[in-house]
Formats: structure tokens, C-alpha cells, sequence
């Protein structure tokens, strides 16, 4: 594992007290089910509300679990997506919430999953759904610009995109390797949209060429078009609950939450370095120790939300398996990929392929899901008995501020 | 602008969408552009909604059975606005919740044809249990304000 | 029983109303620092931060990251976030968040914060509106001064047609609290009979049976019982939060003129906290009254009076501060409304009241606090008992 330590300001200490977290490992939350419906393009066929009662309705079929038998609903939502403020007030109802403890967060869903998470561990609840959705009713650009504080980087035209794009600057000029950017860059789109024309839960599913994807416009520089999450509309629902609960009810194999991690860093972009994700490396380590985890390399599988390929290799980086600034190596070696190789990441294809945020997280949740169970179908890949899933909440905030990293696995 | 020394930067949120009907809400939009007002019926628990959803919030079950309501209706209940808010329209006007007939559910309206200059002259009409009727509008555009509004239903 | 008890370890609140003199992220640091002028320990020490705020009013979408720098998120390699939003309760969404990152055993210090600047959209109805549907509903121009008329006009054609009467009461009732509440918003000195002859905004809610417009931040400590008593050698445990979502829908059923969903809520609450009689258990209540209706039918859902009967209180002046069930003393959101961190506010000012630290407006011999808040379209509640002994029952 890698860790860094940088003069004095950004020092990511690693807190050793794994024997006292361990404990929490004797009550453990299961993964019951999950349902994504199609992922596709912006289409009227549904009301916004009505997307999220489709994933939780079939959800809730498929596990022959009675609406009234949850305990909690947390959703993963942001009005100013959905256009409707309180957006809650239509989708807690449309996820089940009727009558029932409601909760929801505004980031990537994978925090309302945490939330889920600690009210199963507090011992206070049992089972809960927890829905995320994207109606795509909006321009995410400038939707993000809103988020901006409107005094000194709104009026920049500052957005998530041109946030991105920052990052994956400053990362090519620290590690020297702008003119081979296009090169990286069209490769991991590539070898991504290939994963994902195997997958039939993909939005995206035409495979590319790297010379298609060098031919693209530049978007934002360094960022050609197909360097960027697409716009896809969809829905997911989870089933989480205590092992004692899943345990009354299945008894195919079981997937565990091994740990929630999750981290923020400050908001002015002159205060950080953008080329490190150091909340994502501090969420890791976290969740490495809390899952019990000695080196990374040991999970099976990695499902990262990759927002552009440049963010491939720094999440890779920060996740700790390569050293900083040596991602394009492994990929270089072949050592990284999404299947066959020894470091699997997205066999789904990714962020960069299907991305309907804020759902994205638990779509990854559900994908992994389906790895563990032996029925991701065409993608399934052999021996996967750990993965770690990361959530990446890039609306909020001016640069990469908000990550989160959840363990599974399977006994 | 200035406040107390401080400055008062002006901004404006302005976001465009594109909200989808969805197959409920487009069956109800195009009825009222034949004056009809359909409602669903939920299989479970036999309530009518209107307006008609995907699914029935209590039972958790799509209602597949639809049925023409109204345009007659009884008043819920109702305010009236006296005070101008920006961006909103122009007082007074009432918003009523109206029962229609064979529903129930209620749905938001504007209530007119009514003395609305004080709350004591419009007490004299507007009541719960008030018969009320659907105005149309001449335009039809296929939204909710085709129904232009609702008014008090003349009796003998 | 949870895995850890929770208690609020400490308390910081800004000046509510009209902030025109700092911004968004300056507000949110006002409250940071006078939480932690007051404790013990430092920002460094929090494991995590809860915020929430309600969207639109800012107009900022998240103002959670710009303001993080003030919640310490800014320092080494950052810290835990997660930003919460149910609309009203958003404040006691926090709180009981907060408490769950307590409760399940992650964290042991969690901060929970909220900053609002309502004084900053034109018209705060407007913005309101973005709240109702926009397919069937928006239209109306409906915000949330009609969803309290209606819930006026219900009680006033089912129970009591005098209620206007009472409603003013109400209004005198929690404006003179606030005139002993230093962070109140509005300081008026108000008589039920000039808050019966004030203009009508919707009939039947008058100009002060309403709340202002403010700005505000709260910041609330929360601690785990391992550390709690070094902080704060008398803290307020959290016994017991539940939430309650009921339909958006105005359904025949859903309860105008009695809250329904409030009631459900708050006999799951009684149970789980072993609350049998709250009339003679709860000492102070601090209720979310947006409107004056709404703190009548409050008492009725949470069992102080009858169905219909709410007003009586207030001709016995139960309600006073100095009455049997004393209710919002802090002056309540009649006084002072940032809409995403009221809720906050008001399980702020319970535990304040069961730490005996409230101030000028402190009810003699609290061990039981009530907090709630409401939200959506009259459809969400929250509610949050603190007390002063770390096990009820």
C-alpha cells in the first residue's frame, strides 16, 4: 500500500486501531437483491417519480419481500436534477416510503447505501431499501454550475466537467505525460466500451476503436467527446439487511458489507492537489482496515467510477495499487484491465459507459452484486469472492471532493 | 446594492427542463383535451386517483383499470391569497382541493367565479361540500390548465 | 438499543434573520465557532460532518462544499461528509443522521450542521413552488403559506370556527418567548388582539400567523457515550428518533384539520422510548409552528389534548413557559425560520434546555425534551427525544 506523505500540510495518517474496529465485523449487513431497470437515453416513457417505483417494485417481486416489511428507505437524489424541489416528497412514496422511516442524501447513492448501512449496524432496523434514479430532465453542465459558490467560480462557468478536466490536467503535466495523453486516454475508452458492448445491462454499448475516440472534438481540453460519463436515465434499488434477517429468508450465498468509508476534501481548487484524490486514498485505507483487508491486491474486483480515463489511473493510484503516477504502467504491461488481467476494474464498462447519476454508485453496488452471486451473465468473470466498489459524488463540489469505497464479499 | 456597508450581489437561477409525462400522466393530458378526466383504480384497495399515478402509494401495486371522473366535483377544502408573491399569479384567487365525482383522491385547482374581495363574502359560497364544476379552456394544450378552473355549480 | 448511546456534547448558534452582512460559508463558520469557543475539544477532533441544507433557497445547489472549509473538511486529507435533504426536516434529518453515524459504533464525535440563507431569493413562495408538481399541481402557484391555510380552513370548517382567535394566541404566545431568546429572528412585542387584525396573507392565515424569512446556522456536537461526559459533564443523551414519510397526495384521508402521520409517529416514538404519559413525562416541547395552526395541531397528534381540542390549551395557558407543557419558549419558527436548519434548531434548543444552558429562556427542571419538525407537503415529521438520565426506562 502506498501512502504519502507531503511537507506538512497534506499528511495522510493512517489510523492503526484496527482491533477496536474489528469488533463491528460480528454484526454484519447483507445484500439481499438489487434491480437496475434499462439504462438508456432521456425518454419520456416515465415520469420521473414513477422511475424509481419500477426498480423498487420489481425489486421487492423478485425477493418476495411485502412493502411492509421494510423498515427504512433511503434515497440518492438532487432537486435541481430532478427540477422539483423536495424531490423526495414524490419518490419516498414511489420507493415504499409510504408511512415508513425516510431519509435522503444529496450525493452519489452509494452515501444513501451508507446511511442504510449504519441504521441496520446501530441495530435499530433490520431491512431497507435504498433507491437511486436519473431522469436526465436537465443539462448536468449547467445544472453543476449552480453548485458553485456564487461568488467566485460560478461565474467562471465553472461545472463538473471543467472540474474533471482540471484534474486530469494537472495529473498529465505532474506526471509529464501530456503527449501521450490521447494515446491513455483513447485506450482505457476503448478497452471500456469493448467491456461494455459484452454487457447487456450497458447504456453504451457500441464498442470503439482508439482511433475513434482520437478523432472525437475536444469537449474541454484534455477531454475528448467519450471521455466523459454519458447521460444515461435509469434506476436501481438494494435490499440491505442483518445477517439475521437474510438468513430467515435466503439460503443461496450471501454477500456482505464489509466496510463504508467515506471522505471529503475542501472546496477551493488553489488549496489541493488536484492530481491526488486524497479522499479517496484516506476512504480506502479506512476501508481496508475496517474490511480487514491487508493489501489490496487481494479483492477480486474493482468497480471504480472511472469519469474519464484520466480519473481511471488516479483512482487506481489512490486506491493504492500503483504507486502515484504510475498507473499507465500497468496498463502498459497489461497488467490492468477488465477481465484476464491480474487487476480486474469495471468488466461492465464502467462509469465511462453507463453513468446515471446519482444511481451510479449503487449500480455498481448491484453490478458487483451479480459478480458475487454468479449471475452478472456475459460478463461474469471466475473466482470473485471480494470487490471493492467506489462512489464518486462529482456533482457536488468543485473538483473531486467527495469519495466513498464499500467492501463485499461473499461467504 | 449595499446593505449596512455590505455588498448585495444580485444572481438568478434559471435551469430548463424537460418533464416526462410518463404513459399516466400523458393518458390523463390528452383526455383533457377532449374535456374528459380520467382517473385509475387501484386493484387493491379500490380508491380511484386522480390524478392518476403509476402506482397506489398504500398497496404499492399499479392500477392498470381506468375511469372517467368529474367534471362535476365536490369542495375539499380551499384557501384564498390575498397577498401578491412574486412570481406568482396575481391576487385573490382560491386553490381548492376538489373531490370529483367518483374519485378519491382530490386534485389542486383554482376556484372562481366567486366574490373573492373578502374571506367573509366568499364564505357566503365557498364551503366544504360545495358543488363545483371543470371551466374549460377554449385553447387546449394539453396541461393542466386546460381545465381553466372550477366554479361554484348554480343550485335552484 | 443501539450500539452506542448518543448525546449532544454542545451547542452553536448564529444571530437568525436577515445576514446580509456575511455569506454563505461565513454563516456556517459563525456557528463553528461558537460551538467550539464553548468546548472542550477542537474541530480536529470530529470524526465526521452531517449537513444539510434545503437547496433552492440558497441558490447554491450544494452549499455544503463551498461551506466545508468552515467544518474543518478543508484540513490534511479531508473528512467524512454526507449532505442530507428532506425538504423542512432536513434540520432533524441531520440530527438523526448524525446520530446514526453515532449509534452504529463508525464514529464517536459527529459534527451536525446546517446553514441557510432564506433572505436571499426574492420571494421565498416562489421558490416554494418549485416544490409542488409541475404537471399537475404548480400551476396553483401554491407554496407553503397555502399548505398552512389549508390546514386552517380544515380546522375551521371541521372543529371550531373561532380558531383565528386562537391562532392569534398562538402568535402573541411565541413572539414574547423570543423576545428572551437572543439568536431570535423577529422581535415583536405582539398582542393576540393585534395579531387577530393583521392582514390577510391566505385566508385564513393572517401576516402574523406566519413565520419570517431567515438566515441562520446551527451547529450541534454529537458524541458517543465513551466520550461524551469528557466533553460535557452533563450532556443531553439522545433516547430516541423516528422519521415518518406519509404521501405527498392530498388524499381524502391524509388528515387536514388532525395530522394524522404526526400522531402515528409520535406513539411509535412513545413506545420505543418507554413514554407512557408524555403530558407528565415531557417537560418542554420545541415544536416546527411555520404557521399558528400548526402548533394547535401539534398538541392534539402528540397527545397533549384531544382531537379538536387543541385550542384549550391555550385559554388555560398550558402552553406558556411557565404553563404544564411548556411549548417552543425559544420563540419558535413564528419567530425565526431557516427552513433547512430549523429542524436542527429545535433539537438544538431541546437538549439545550435538558443541559439547563438555554439562557434567559430556560424552563426550570427539564429532564425531557421533545424536538420535532415537519416537512414536504405536510407529509414528513421528525421527532427527537433528549433526556437527561442516559436510559429511560
Amino acid at each position: 500500500m502506498w501512502d504519502l506523505y507531503i511537507n506538512n500540510e497534506l499528511v495522510l495518517i493512517v489510523e492503526h486501531h484496527c482491533a477496536y474496529r474489528w469488533c463491528f465485523l460480528m454484526d454484519r449487513v447483507v445484500i439481499l437483491g438489487g434491480y437496475a431497470t434499462s439504462m438508456t437515453d432521456f425518454n419520456p416513457k416515465y415520469q420521473f417519480y414513477e422511475l424509481p417505483y419500477v426498480s423498487s417494485r420489481e425489486l421487492l417481486t423478485e425477493l418476495g419481500i411485502d412493502r411492509g416489511e421494510l423498515d427504512f428507505i433511503i434515497l440518492a437524489a438532487y432537486d435541481h436534477l430532478d427540477g422539483r424541489m423536495i424531490s423526495n416528497m414524490y419518490t419516498s412514496m414511489a420507493s415504499g416510503g409510504y408511512l415508513k422511516y425516510e431519509s435522503r442524501v444529496s450525493e452519489d447513492s452509494l452515501y444513501a447505501l451508507a446511511y442504510a448501512y449504519m441504521k441496520i449496524i446501530s441495530g435499530e432496523a433490520d431491512v431497507g431499501l435504498v433507491t437511486s434514479y436519473a431522469t436526465r430532465e436537465t443539462d448536468m453542465v449547467y445544472a453543476s454550475n449552480l453548485v458553485m459558490d456564487p461568488l467566485y467560480y460560478r461565474n467562471i462557468a465553472m461545472n463538473y466537467l471543467s472540474g474533471l478536466a482540471l484534474q486530469a490536467s494537472a495529473y498529465l503535466s505532474i506526471t509529464k505525460l501530456q503527449e501521450y495523453s490521447d494515446l491513455i486516454a483513447s485506450h482505457i475508452v476503448s478497452q471500456q466500451r469493448k467491456a461494455a458492448a459484452n454487457n447487456p445491462r450497458a447504456h453504451l454499448k457500441k464498442p470503439l476503436e482508439p482511433s475513434d475516440v482520437i478523432s472525437n472534438e475536444y469537449i474541454i481540453w484534455p477531454l475528448r467527446d467519450g471521455m466523459y460519463p454519458p447521460a444515461t436515465r435509469g434506476a436501481v434499488s438494494i435490499v440491505i439487511a442483518s445477517e439475521e434477517y437474510a438468513k430467515r429468508i435466503r439460503t443461496d450465498p450471501i454477500v456482505y458489507i464489509d466496510s463504508v468509508s467515506w471522505c471529503t476534501d475542501g472546496y477551493y481548487l488553489g488549496n489541493k492537489l488536484l492530481y491526488l484524490i486524497a479522499p479517496l486514498m484516506k476512504a480506502s485505507r479506512k476501508a481496508y482496515i475496517n474490511g480487514g483487508i491487508e493489501d489490496p491486491m487481494d479483492i477480486d474486483l474493482f468497480l471504480i467510477s472511472d469519469v474519464t480515463p484520466f480519473h481511471y489511473l488516479m483512482q487506481i493510484e489512490a486506491l493504492g495499487l500503483s504507486p502515484p503516477g504510475r498507473g499507465a504502467r500497468l496498463l502498459e504491461r497489461g497488467e490492468i484491465g477488465p477481465s484476464n488481467t491480474r487487476l480486474r476494474v469495471n468488466p461492465d464498462g464502467g462509469s465511462l459507459c453507463t453513468d446515471p447519476y446519482p444511481a451510479s454508485g449503487i449500480l455498481k453496488l448491484y453490478e458487483a452484486y451479480l459478480q458475487l452471486t454468479d449471475r452478472a451473465g456475459p460478463i461474469q468473470l471466475s473466482d470473485v469472492d471480494k470487490v471493492l466498489v467506489h462512489g464518486f459524488s462529482y456533482l457536488s463540489g468543485a473538483s473531486s471532493q467527495s469519495h466513498i469505497v464499500t467492501v463485499l464479499s461473499r461467504w | 446594492m449595499e446593505y449596512k456597508g455590505y455588498m448585495i450581489i444580485p444572481g438568478k437561477w434559471e435551469i430548463e427542463y424537460r418533464y416526462a409525462a410518463g404513459e399516466y400522466a400523458t393518458k390523463f393530458f390528452k383526455g383533457l383535451m377532449e374535456e374528459k378526466i380520467y382517473g385509475v383504480k387501484c386493484p387493491s384497495c379500490r380508491r380511484v386517483i386522480v390524478p392518476p399515478r403509476k402506482f397506489c402509494e398504500r398497496c404499492f401495486v399499479e392500477p392498470s383499470e381506468w375511469i372517467e371522473v368529474g367534471p362535476k366535483g365536490e369542495l375539499v377544502n380551499f384557501v384564498i391569497v390575498y397577498r401578491k408573491f412574486h412570481g406568482l399569479p396575481d391576487p385573490p384567487y382560491a386553490i381548492g382541493l376538489i373531490k370529483l365525482d367518483g374519485a378519491d383522491d382530490s386534485i389542486l385547482h383554482f376556484i372562481s367565479e366567486v366574490d373573492l374581495s373578502s374571506p367573509y363574502r366568499a364564505l357566503k359560497v365557498l364551503k366544504p361540500g360545495v358543488k363545483l364544476e371543470a371551466v374549460w379552456a377554449e385553447e387546449k394544450k394539453g396541461m393542466i390548465l386546460d381545465i381553466k378552473y372550477f366554479k361554484p355549480i348554480e343550485t335552484g | 438499543m443501539v450500539k452506542q448511546d448518543v448525546a449532544v456534547v454542545g451547542v452553536g448558534l448564529t444571530k437568525m434573520g436577515r445576514r446580509y452582512d456575511s455569506n454563505h460559508s461565513e454563516l456556517a463558520w459563525e456557528a463553528i465557532k461558537e460551538l467550539f469557543d464553548k468546548t472542550t475539544i477542537w474541530i480536529d477532533d470530529v470524526d465526521a460532518v452531517v449537513y444539510g441544507t434545503m437547496d433552492p433557497f440558497d441558490g447554491i445547489a450544494s452549499p455544503e462544499r463551498w461551506d466545508s472549509s468552515a467544518y474543518g473538511i478543508a484540513r490534511g486529507a479531508g473528512k467524512p461528509l454526507v449532505k442530507v435533504t428532506t425538504g423542512g426536516t432536513t434540520g432533524m434529518s441531520i440530527a438523526l443522521s448524525a446520530y446514526y453515524h453515532v449509534a452504529s459504533g463508525l464514529y464517536d464525535i459527529v459534527l451536525a450542521v446546517g446553514t441557510q440563507k432564506v433572505t436571499e431569493p426574492v420571494e421565498a413562495q416562489e421558490v416554494l413552488n418549485i416544490a409542488v408538481d409541475p404537471l399537475f399541481d404548480r400551476h396553483t402557484g401554491v407554496g407553503a403559506i397555502a399548505v398552512g391555510a389549508i390546514q386552517a380552513s380544515a380546522y375551521y370548517f371541521d372543529y371550531n370556527k373561532k380558531i383565528e382567535e386562537y391562532m392569534a394566541i398562538v402568535a402573541s404566545k411565541n413572539r414574547l418567548n423570543a423576545l428572551r431568546n437572543p439568536y431570535s429572528h423577529l422581535k415583536l412585542k405582539v398582542t393576540p388582539e393585534e395579531a387577530l387584525m393583521a392582514p390577510y396573507l391566505i385566508w385564513p392565515i393572517k401576516l402574523l400567523d406566519s413565520c419570517p424569512s431567515s438566515d441562520g446556522s446551527v451547529a450541534v456536537l454529537m458524541a458517543s457515550d465513551k466520550v461524551a461526559r469528557k466533553i460535557f459533564d452533563s450532556p443531553a443523551w439522545v433516547s430516541a428518533v423516528d422519521y415518518i414519510s406519509d404521501t405527498y397526495w392530498f388524499c381524502c384521508n391524509k388528515g387536514l384539520s388532525f395530522w394524522n402521520s404526526l400522531a402515528i409517529l409520535a406513539r411509535r416514538l412513545y413506545r420505543k422510548a418507554g413514554i407512557s404519559d408524555p403530558k407528565k413525562q415531557i417537560d418542554v416541547f420545541e415544536l416546527y409552528d411555520a404557521f399558528t395552526i400548526q402548533e394547535i395541531l401539534e398538541y392534539e397528534a402528540l397527545g397533549l389534548a384531544n382531537k379538536g381540542e387543541g385550542w384549550k390549551l391555550l385559554e388555560e395557558e398550558a402552553t406558556y413557559p411557565y404553563g404544564d407543557y411548556p411549548v417552543n419558549p425559544s420563540g419558535g419558527v413564528l419567530s425565526t425560520n431557516p427552513v433547512g436548519v430549523t429542524g436542527l434548531w429545535r433539537f438544538a434548543e431541546a437538549a439545550l434546555q435538558v443541559m439547563d444552558n438555554a439562557g434567559a429562556h430556560q424552563v426550570p427542571n427539564v429532564d425531557i425534551a421533545l424536538a420535532h419538525a415537519w416537512g414536504g407537503a405536510l407529509q414528513f415529521h421528525a421527532l427527537a427525544l433528549l433526556s437527561r438520565e442516559r436510559k429511560l426506562c
